[in-house]
């Protein structure tokens, strides 16, 4: 009986650690998808902002 | 008439044959009491006078049309004055194509020596004679092949078998076609690659520090020798592979856990086509992304630091590359994942491990050959990248491990030694097969090498 209590106690013991272990996993691999995504944004912001010029067209008229 | 046209008549021939055939077999079972008294089933006797009636006919059209310009041509040459008849292969392949142009009526025949002239017209009349013999030797094989299977449209004959057999044959065809087109390659890059080591002593390419590949256009030309060393590229390319797999493998084996084990469906329904969308920008958007934004700020990032930093580099290149191969590390680890038995799973968690402790100790050992099949695949694309480092990493083959300095890889010196005006025999452009044959061969190993590990490392649960 006390056998079993102690091991219960040692498994009670180590489960703050193991749970901080598996928030942390977590975030990585939300960190991962993060990254990937924020890449995919960047790239099409950028090509996005530096090529909108392209479509536009200015013209003035003036009176002569 | 033409092979074009022959063509589809051949295919209509087979259909009537095909619905004869059928007919008959119809016929030939009535009086007996049905079609379950012949041997096969009506439309396996179908089958046989179709393939019969197209497959020797199509054999025979592509044997002609092969071989018929040669023939013809070798007959026309022959026929020339002995003192006309070329000596060399040039030679003799301006002749040709004089009197080529003379039939087609590209060329006067008044302006051209009458031998000349003679020999057009006599092309001319060859090349109706063959195209009416075609015509006639095509038609009747398939005729010929139709009438044999209708009168083998018999209770006892299995046709069954036969139509079997055939059908076998042309999918052993079909895959010899694959295989054969791959030895060809091999080959022909072994055989460029033999004449290329004739012209550079192995040991200079193999172990050379310095690759210039400049030499002279002109026999005459001042110009410098070239030096063949591939070093410097396969380091190049090593170090932009490594970038690139240090960004992508992590990123993506961690997205990969992220949506098969915690992701919710909705969320996974969205995330996973928008990462894959990552694979299918095109290579060229990646590398002007990474040669005008990533390139730029790179070396901004380094000079406030206080490093030295060209506006080319090789880590532009590789993270940007890296950013492009997490898909393919993703996609299939996520794939491999899921495919791991629901069992493991229930029984790992059932016994108190928590998830990321089944993710990391049970399911991705039993994981590990499909994970290392997508790593593969996404390293041996980083591999063979041209596009972006043309335009992020710079042609210069330096000699670095430095990652802020310009580098070029063995692709992209592959794409400039064979776009330039060289002659063919010259060692520039023979060097091009060098390094390709080279690029196969590390490929090749990094491949068995890969598999070496996953056999050693796979935990085989069923």
């Amino acid at each position: 009986m006390t056998d079993q209590r102690s091991q219960a106690e040692i498994v009670r013991q180590s489960l703050k650690r193991r749970y901080r272990k598996e928030r942390r996993f977590r975030a990585y691999g939300m960190a991962a998808i993060a990254i990937a995504l924020s890449a995919l944004v960047i790239l099409f912001a950028d090509i996005i902002g530096k090529g909108y010029t392209g479509f536009i067209k200015t013209t003035i008229t003036l009176d002569v | 008439m033409q092979s074009a046209n022959l063509l589809p008549i051949v295919l209509v021939l087979a259909v009537v044959a095909y619905s004869l055939a059928y007919m008959r077999s119809r016929a030939v079972a009535e009086p007996l009491g049905g079609i379950r008294n012949l041997k096969s089933l009506p439309f396996y006797y179908a089958a046989r006078a179709a393939l019969w009636c197209g497959i020797p006919a199509l054999i025979t059209l592509g044997l002609w049309a092969g071989f018929e310009g040669k023939v013809i041509q070798g007959i026309v040459v022959a026929s020339l004055p002995p003192e006309a008849i070329p000596e060399s292969i040039g030679e003799a392949s301006l002749v040709v194509s004089q009197i080529s142009n003379v039939a087609a009526g590209k060329l006067n025949p008044e302006f051209v020596p009458e031998h000349i002239a003679g020999a057009a017209s006599l092309l001319e009349t060859l090349r109706d004679q063959s195209k009416n013999f075609k015509t006639i030797l095509v038609l009747l094989i398939a005729v010929l092949g139709a009438v044999v299977a209708w009168f083998r449209v018999a209770p006892h004959i299995n046709a069954r078998e036969s139509v079997e057999t055939t059908l076998r044959r042309i999918f052993f065809v079909c895959a010899a076609v694959a295989v054969m087109t791959t030895v060809g390659i091999i080959f022909s890059v072994i055989f460029e690659t033999i004449r290329f080591f004739g012209k550079v002593p192995f040991w200079e390419f193999f172990l050379g520090a310095n690759w210039s590949p400049q030499t002279a256009l002109r026999a005459d030309q001042v110009g410098a020798d070239g030096s063949f060393g591939m070093i410097p590229l396969f380091t190049g390319t090593l170090l932009i592979s490594a970038i690139a797999l240090i960004v992508a493998v992590p990123v993506g084996l961690l997205s990969a856990v992220f949506l098969s084990e915690y992701a919710g469906k909705k969320a996974r329904s969205v995330i996973k086509p928008l990462m894959e969308m990552l694979a299918g920008i095109p290579t060229v958007v990646y590398g002007f992304f990474a040669a005008l934004t990533v390139a730029p700020f790179i070396r901004d990032l380094a000079e406030t630091v206080g490093l030295n930093a060209s506006s080319q580099s090789a880590l532009a290149a590789g993270l940007v590359m890296g950013v492009m191969i997490i898909p393919f590390v993703s996609s299939l680890s996520d794939d491999v994942i899921n495919a791991v038995p629901q069992t493991l799973r229930d029984g790992s968690l059932a016994l108190g491990a928590t998830q990321s402790e089944t993710m990391k100790q049970v399911i991705f050992p039993a994981a590990l050959p499909g994970i290392m099949g997508g790593i593969l695949l996404a390293a041996s694309r980083a591999i063979g990248e041209t596009m972006i480092v043309v335009m992020a990493a710079g042609l210069a083959a330096n000699l670095t491990a430095n990652p802020l300095d310009s580098v070029t890889t063995v692709t992209v010196q592959i794409v400039t030694l064979l776009t330039g005006d060289q002659e063919f025999d010259s060692a520039k452009t023979l060097a091009a097969f060098a390094l390709g044959m080279m690029l196969f061969v590390v490929t090749l190993i990094l491949n068995v090498i890969a598999l070496k590990i996953v056999r050693k490392y796979r935990e085989q649960y069923d």
